[in-house]
């Protein structure tokens, strides 16, 4: 006869990992899409739950789950921005140019100057604006302390601000 | 601009949280239950991208429903693809698909061919969950062989003709309806049109709901002429002539079962239907060796099926051989031999696991997590020792001796995990540590335009760690890296980047802080930094050192003091006439 009590009190690693893919699943998918879109959000979402899988007993409780996830997914979406990046240049060399246009100009000169920053700034305002993480959970996924992570953030503001600000950038 | 840029930033956000995000069926399932488990050999991986890169952009990937073997067929319609009647969880199958190519021969060229022999494909390539692995397996057989099987030895060969297209396949009363583009029935005379049948009637009549199939061109009925000598309905049976002495029907050629003991299945037209064989390891040690008898021999084809058991202590791809042993001299007649999975058997080892690649890439994931944290106490606390007389902050400088020395055993251990993988054939992904740099270094207008034209080219390849890229871009006769070693640069960079020696954030870093122009140089040797220039750290300018900030600091600084020089990163570019050469870089030291 089932235990139903003792298997509910003891979940096993599946159930523990179906349980964490339910919760995180839709925001780790939308981690993926803000960086690459889509398209690819879906192979890199499943990718970080693979690599979740694995590290399960690495997992920490809520509410530093889904940090941690974005920190797994932060390198995916890292090694498949990278292997776009060779797509486009080879794109490039063959003549072909990639070119975004936007309907609303506050948000392409915002993504434009975004682009223009390095990645460790694009990042982290993207945690910051996107995935709506205070500094304790930008830490979590950076690997750095919130007092760090509230730094850098700052920074990054003000460095996305001077790009915003420069005329080159200006429509 | 109306609003702060930040709020810009939020209002741009491309998929806001109120986007309905729908999870796909059963992936935790897939990932929780099958894929980790799955001991997919590199080939398989490598056999995996190349069939992604292979169908890349082939219209079948567009295919949207896929159909069920549960539909009833009807009388005159033709098979459809369209969305199944029946409802079916999508999933990956446990086993793989099981395809048929032809083989040449043999492979002792005693018996000309073609013959036929099953291949197994790995459903975990797809992209896709499987909802109909009938469609799913014919799709396998119409992309065609990977690269490589057609120059393996034997070859591997498929006679159906490229771009030969599923329009559609149901399966009602063990009738496999196929209606396939016109392009599989073109060109050709009966033999070959004979052979391209088989390939599709031996792979489908392998899955036990079918026995026969119906072939369709394009939603009509397709009847054979004689010369194709067939019957109608299609049977495997039609195709008896196409089947080796000796044919080993499991496990399939690249099988990644794994199941210990082995168990071999097939048939055999043999004298006294004894058929020997042996399982080898990887490094040809005989696991097994033996005999079994078909139930028919000596002019008739009989089955035969033996269990082969083996003790491997890893995972590793070893090889199962068939053969008649010859009456008259002992000799191995109608050999056949099929690259096989070996599971490591429990109890022959405690630390290796089944496949050797998720394992190291899972030893890679702690290193470098281990690695990351070391590296960021070790720069806190050279940060806190910045400025400190040497006499003070013992505490501190203890403690960054044990962490430089943890960071060394890290670093070791991911020199052994990149090395295995490499050695492993594997395909993973290398960081790039300098694409935090900007993508235009500033101009140095003192350069001559050729020293200008290739430093540019050198940092942008160097930025973006375009492995493709630098090898072209360096001086390959006279180029040195690092000292006292020689080969291959590119290679050394790759595996210092995997270690976190950041050699292209130097590289490039090196290039975008002042120059100088090399004393004594039989030609012109343009440096960077141009601390290394100088006859000595000290008579290097203040603004110069500083320039090599952050990439050194006052610890480094420090050292170069002790020593006398600058021994740090370097980059040269010399000028010879008008031609610029990329002629050092030098990361190791």
């Amino acid at each position: 006869m089932t235990d139903i009590r003792r298997q509910a009190a003891e979940p096993t690693p599946e159930e523990r990992f179906r349980s964490l893919f339910a919760r995180h699943y839709p925001a780790v998918f939308r981690y993926a899409g803000r960086r690459l879109g889509r398209e690819e959000a879906a192979d890199a979402a499943a990718e970080a739950f693979t690599v979740a899988w694995r590290k399960l007993s690495h997992v920490p409780v809520e509410p530093e789950t889904l940090p941690w996830l974005y920190g797994v997914a932060r390198r995916v979406v890292a090694n498949a921005e990278r292997g776009r990046r060779r797509r486009e240049r080879l794109a490039a060399r063959a003549g072909r140019t990639a070119t975004e246009t936007s309907a609303d100009p506050d948000r392409a000169g915002v993504l434009e100057a975004l682009a223009g920053l390095s990645a460790a700034d694009r990042e982290i305002l993207r945690l910051a604006a996107w995935e709506g993480l205070d500094p304790r959970g930008m830490g979590l996924v950076l690997g750095c302390s919130p007092n760090a992570a509230a730094i850098r953030l700052h920074r990054a503001r003000r460095r996305l601000e001077e790009a915003m600000n420069d005329p080159e950038g200006q429509p | 601009m109306s609003r702060d840029p930040f709020e810009n930033l939020r209002a741009a956000n491309p998929l806001p949280e109120d986007t309905p995000v729908h999870p796909p069926m059963n992936t935790a399932d897939r990932i929780a239950g099958v894929l980790p488990r799955r001991t997919w050999p590199t080939w398989a991986l490598a056999g995996g991208l190349a069939l992604v890169v292979l169908l890349g952009g082939g219209a079948w990937l567009l295919w949207a429903g896929g159909g069920t073997q549960d539909v009833v067929a009807t009388s005159t319609a033709p098979p459809t693809t369209s969305s199944p009647a029946t409802t079916i969880v999508p999933a990956f199958p446990e086993n793989d698909a099981v395809i048929y190519f032809f083989v040449e021969d043999d492979g002792t060229q005693v018996v000309p061919g073609p013959y036929l022999i099953p291949v197994a494909r790995p459903y975990a390539v797809l992209s896709h969950f499987v909802e109909d692995p009938v469609y799913e397996t014919l799709q396998f057989l119409l992309a065609s062989v990977y690269p490589g099987e057609a120059e393996a030895d034997p070859a591997l060969l498929s006679q159906i003709p490229e771009g030969s297209q599923l329009l559609g396949v149901r399966v009602a009363d063990g009738i496999a309806d196929v209606d396939l583009s016109v392009g599989f029935y073109a060109g050709g005379d009966g033999p070959d049109l004979r052979r391209r049948l088989a390939q599709v009637v031996l792979t489908l009549t392998r899955f036990p709901e079918i026995t026969a199939v119906q072939f369709w061109r394009g939603g009509q009925i397709v009847g054979f002429d004689e010369t194709v000598g067939v019957s109608y309905p299609t049977v495997a049976d039609d195709f008896a002539d196409f089947l080796p002495p000796i044919m080993i029907e499991s496990p399939v050629y690249w099988a990644s079962g794994g199941e210990n003991p082995l168990v071999v299945t097939g048939t055999a037209d043999v004298f006294e239907g004894t058929v020997s064989l042996e399982l080898l390891a990887e490094d040809g040690a005989i696991l097994w060796e033996g005999f079994t008898t078909a139930t028919c021999g000596t002019g008739c084809r009989g089955d035969f099926s033996v269990e082969t058991p083996y003790e491997v202590p890893e995972a590793q791809l070893g090889t199962l051989i068939a053969w008649e042993t010859s009456m008259e001299d002992g000799s191995r007649l109608y050999q056949r031999e099929h690259p096989v999975w070996l599971n490591a058997t429990p109890g022959t080892t405690t630390t290796t696991a089944a496949d050797p690649v998720a394992a190291l890439l899972s030893e890679r994931y702690d290193l470098d997590k281990a690695l990351d944290a070391a590296l960021e106490e070790l720069a806190q606390i050279d940060a806190q020792l910045a400025g400190l007389p040497l006499d003070q902050g013992t505490e501190l400088r203890t403690r960054a001796a044990e962490v430089d020395q943890y960071i060394g055993e890290l670093r070791e251990g991911l020199g052994r995990v990149y090395d295995e993988l490499v050695a492993l054939g594997a395909e993973f992904p290398i960081p790039c540590s300098a694409e935090v740099l900007g993508s235009e270094p500033e101009s140095q207008p003192d350069l001559p335009q050729a020293v200008t034209d290739l430093r540019h080219e050198v940092y942008e390849a160097a930025r973006a760690c375009d492995w493709e890229a630098l090898p072209g871009l360096l001086d390959a006769g006279t180029f040195s890296y690092s000292f006292g070693e020689d080969g291959d640069p590119v290679g050394s960079w790759q595996r210092l980047e995997f270690l976190h020696y950041e050699p292209m954030l130097y590289i490039a870093g090196m290039l975008i802080r002042p120059f100088g122009l090399l004393p004594d140089a039989e030609q012109p040797i343009f440096a960077w930094p141009s601390a290394h220039a100088y006859g000595s750290w000290e008579a290097v300018p203040q603004a110069h050192k500083e320039a090599l900030r952050p990439l050194y600091g006052d610890l480094d600084f420090g050292f170069f003091e002790e020593f006398g020089g600058y021994l740090g990163y370097r980059v040269g570019i010399t000028l010879d006439g008008d031609r610029a050469r990329w002629i050092y870089a030098i990361t190791g030291d």
